[in-house]
């Protein structure tokens, strides 16, 4: 049976409806400035954000400093803006290489199944079982601690993630008749996989994506936070956090409080626009 | 004849500016088998999904819907539910989608009647048991056990019916309940629902595509078009009897083997 | 080789059994099954589901193979073809294939004109600039207008995309066309105007079809012979007229008693099968 006009129109409605959500365009526009400021840092910090100016140590918010300044009297609002690029490439990188990697090994178990399959579902298997970042700072004991080695952890422990989910929605891609039919057609396996399924699954696997790089800003901040990624002098916002806690105790909360939540807004938006755009792809297909 | 089992009166349903259904009349007796035939998109689910009040909340419904004399869409949620526990089941055409896959078939079946009517586990099996065997499937007591992705399409859908008759309900909306199956198996299941309708009177409304089981298996046949019900034929007379062009339309359209005209 | 003496198609003790579980004895879906389509015949496969009628219909699309027997599409062994793209593309051209479900046989980021485009480049049968006009001839052909060219499959119905299925069929000229439950899934108007569609086609060419369906009253329309197939078994086979009016054998007889119509009582139909699976046991001891 086709489907009922009933479920067309909640499906068109639901498209349409969707595109003046207006949650989902502030956070694209969000993500956007973001982004922005992060390419064009060096121009919008008031600060060399590295500056050390003990005459103003844990200053208020000011006109000479809007977000104040820290334990060593440097600019937050300057270290905030130059820390959106270390904050945002980190998880970029880190995405970038496990989606190659994961894509790669969940298309190949989908299509090949046996042992790869039968492989992959061990390697997941006890990454599930072994917490993350256990897995991330044993990486990190073998190579050393550095922002590099945390990027290459984390990307080692999501691929396997990566590839499971890749593998079911390429399981279920497979499934679907029009493969069948490019086989009929006389198109050799490896191209039915790379031009047309693997375009097929983008959709699905792109909003899944976005959900995982706020998933790895939260992660590299974590192991920056711990001391294990980004070094000092580094303006990365987990290491930002970790640095501005000891004004907590007495009762600075700006320098901690500055990166958190940027941190904190970032992560959302992205999950935000993530899930939407998965949504929006399922309705489509 | 007694006030029917499901009564609706006028009623319509639209999305925003879009008409689903448009005053729609239907009945269902006790004892009676009656069809809702028509193309997909015509509103044949709606009208049923809307006779549940399983609709999204963007939905606007207007009309009336009377199931054993109470009125569905006026009561609170829990009338409702009371309802749709004491007195309607709804079957659908994809056996998968109503079963839990991570249980039992043994608990799908039975946990209506143990949280819902409050029965003790052992007579709930014991019913279970009794409807998996009327339903045509050899071995329950194993069956009880698996788990859905261990039984076929027929089988599952042949689970659904059971689970939809455990609870003796006094009316059944049948959606496309038996399209996927083989025709023998079909015969099969729509014997038992007979038997129920002639032992303890349950009313059926039978949605189908399949217009020459509309005529051979229902007592009246419901026509529907663009949401609206554009004629009312007995079963037995809806290939000769058909006055609305549409229906004739529909008619010709099915294929017949014809005993050879040359 | 291939003269008019011998049929289009010879298949000749195919057989196919599935290995379900490790251990389990492997379930028969083909077994001992012969038949020949002769160039512009339509050959019916009816049963239940299992009966195997979808199993030999993939075979002969080569989306499946046969564990022994021989099959022939013009004098050619379709097994011996050879592997390669060549080869493929080869048998490809022999036989093309329309799939139940219209809406997963589409690729659904590619157009109409797109689909069609890429069928008959892959074959080479119009180099870049005519493919356009081969698209749209083939549009013509399937009675869809210029302007449901540049759409998707979401955006056409349930019939009109079976007609896509179709003119993409038809890109590559094959000698034959399996349809498998082609047109189950449409409403009785649309699959109506299928059905008038493929009889244009076949009055148009030579091409050869093999129709599998459940619907028997179909079947009488569409085909001119007929094999019933039971448990993976040819049962009965004829001209289809005669084995749906007169039937022989006591399977045929039952599945036309199954089908509803008047007089039908499902009681009945279960005595029928009771009768017909005991005088098997009984056969069989």
């Amino acid at each position: 049976m086709t489907t009922n006009t009933a479920d067309v129109l909640i499906a068109r409605k639901g498209i349409s409806g969707r595109r003046r959500d207006p949650l989902f365009w502030t956070s694209v526009g969000f993500l956007g400035v973001v982004v922005l400021v992060a390419i064009f840092a060096p121009f919008l910090a008031p600060y060399d954000p590295e500056a050390i100016d003990f005459a103003a140590i844990w200053s208020q918010p000011s006109a000479a400093h809007p977000l104040g300044t820290d334990q060593l009297g440097r600019d937050l609002l300057s270290r905030l803006i130059l820390g959106t690029r270390e904050s945002l490439i980190g998880p970029f990188l880190l995405l970038v290489g496990a989606t190659i990697l994961g894509v790669t090994i969940g298309i190949v178990a989908a299509w090949n199944g046996r042992w790869i399959d039968v492989l992959l579902a061990r390697i997941t298997d006890v990454m599930f079982a072994f917490p993350g970042l256990l897995f991330v700072v044993l990486v990190i004991a073998v190579f050393g601690e550095g922002a590099a080695t945390a990027v290459v952890a984390l990307a080692l422990a999501y691929a396997p993630v990566i590839a499971k989910f890749t593998r079911s929605i390429a399981l279920s891609e497979l499934a679907r008749p029009y493969v069948d039919a490019y086989r009929v057609q006389g198109v050799g396996g490896a191209t039915i996989a790379t031009r047309y399924v693997v375009p097929n699954m983008t959709p699905a696997l792109l909003g899944y994506l976005v959900v995982l790089f706020g998933e790895g800003l939260m992660g590299l901040a974590t192991l920056s936070y711990l001391g294990f990624g980004a070094q000092p002098p580094s303006s990365e916002w987990g290491l930002m956090v970790q640095e501005g806690q000891d004004g907590i105790v007495l009762g600075h909360f700006g320098p901690t409080l500055v990166p958190g939540i940027a941190i904190a807004a970032v992560v959302v938006a992205v999950n935000i626009v993530g899930v939407r755009l998965a949504e929006r792809m399922g309705a489509r297909a | 004849m007694t006030a029917p089992l499901l009564e609706i009166s006028d009623l319509s349903l639209r999305y925003g500016d879009a008409k689903i259904l448009n005053r729609v009349n239907l009945a269902v007796a006790a004892g009676e088998t009656v069809g809702l035939v028509g193309e997909s998109g015509s509103g044949k689910s709606s009208t049923v999904r809307a006779a549940l009040r399983l609709l999204p909340t963007s939905a606007s419904l207007e009309g009336s819907v009377r199931i054993g004399g109470r009125d569905v869409l006026g009561v609170d949620e829990r009338e409702l539910r009371s309802i749709r526990a004491d007195e309607v089941a709804l079957i659908q055409q994809d056996p998968r989608g109503a079963l839990n896959p991570v249980r039992r078939i043994g608990d799908s079946l039975t946990e209506r009647l143990v949280r819902v009517h409050g029965e003790r586990s052992v007579d709930a099996k014991r019913r279970g048991l009794e409807l998996l065997e009327a339903v045509g499937i050899s071995r329950p007591e194993h069956r009880f056990r698996q788990y859905p992705h261990e039984l076929s399409g027929g089988m599952l859908q042949r689970v659904v019916i059971a689970a939809a008759l455990t609870t003796r309900p006094k009316l059944l909306l049948a959606d496309e309940a038996t399209s996927a199956l083989d025709v023998t198996t079909q015969a099969e299941v729509l014997a038992i629902l007979r038997d129920q309708q002639q032992e303890r009177g349950l009313g059926v409304l039978f949605i189908t595509h399949d217009l020459h089981l509309a005529a051979a298996y229902c007592d009246r046949v419901y026509v529907m078009l663009r949401g609206e019900v554009v004629e009312e034929l007995s079963g037995a007379n809806l290939f000769a009897g058909a006055s609305d062009p549409y229906t004739r339309l529909l008619l010709e359209a099915v294929p017949t083997i014809r005993e050879e005209t040359t | 080789m291939n003269t008019s003496a011998t049929p289009l198609v010879v298949a000749d003790g195919l057989h196919r059994a599935f290995h379900v579980a490790r251990g389990a004895d492997p379930v028969v879906a083909v077994d001992d099954v012969s038949f020949t389509i002769e160039a512009g015949e339509a050959l019916g496969l009816v049963g239940e589901s299992g009966s195997g009628k979808s199993t030999i219909a993939r075979i002969l699309a080569g989306l499946e193979r046969a564990d022994s027997g021989s099959l022939r599409v013009a004098g050619i062994d379709r097994r011996t073809v050879g592997h390669g793209a060549a080869a493929r593309l080869a048998r490809a051209r022999q036989v093309q294939m329309v799939f139940q479900d219209p809406y997963g046989s589409l690729d659904r980021r590619l157009t109409v004109e797109q689909t069609l485009t890429h069928a008959m480049r892959l074959h080479g049968l119009a180099g870049g600039r005519d493919a356009k006009g081969g698209a749209a001839e083939l549009l013509e052909r399937v009675r869809l207008s210029a302007t449901q060219a540049r759409l998707k499959p979401y955006q056409l119905s349930g019939g009109q995309r079976q007609r896509v299925a179709i003119a993409r069929a038809l890109a590559v000229e094959p000698a034959v066309l399996v349809l498998d439950e082609a047109v189950s899934a449409l409403d009785v108007s649309v699959q109506a105007q299928i059905l008038e569609l493929l009889d244009e086609i076949r009055r148009e060419s030579r091409i050869s079809l093999l129709f599998v369906s459940h619907d028997l009253a179909v079947v009488d329309e569409v085909t001119d012979r007929v094999l019933v197939l039971f448990g993976g078994a040819v049962v009965e086979e004829g001209r289809t007229q005669d084995v749906l009016r007169k039937p022989a054998h006591p399977y045929t007889r039952l599945l036309i008693a199954s089908v509803p119509g008047p007089g039908w009582d499902p009681h009945d139909v279960i005595a029928r099968r009771a009768a017909f699976e005991l005088s098997r046991s009984d056969a069989s001891t």
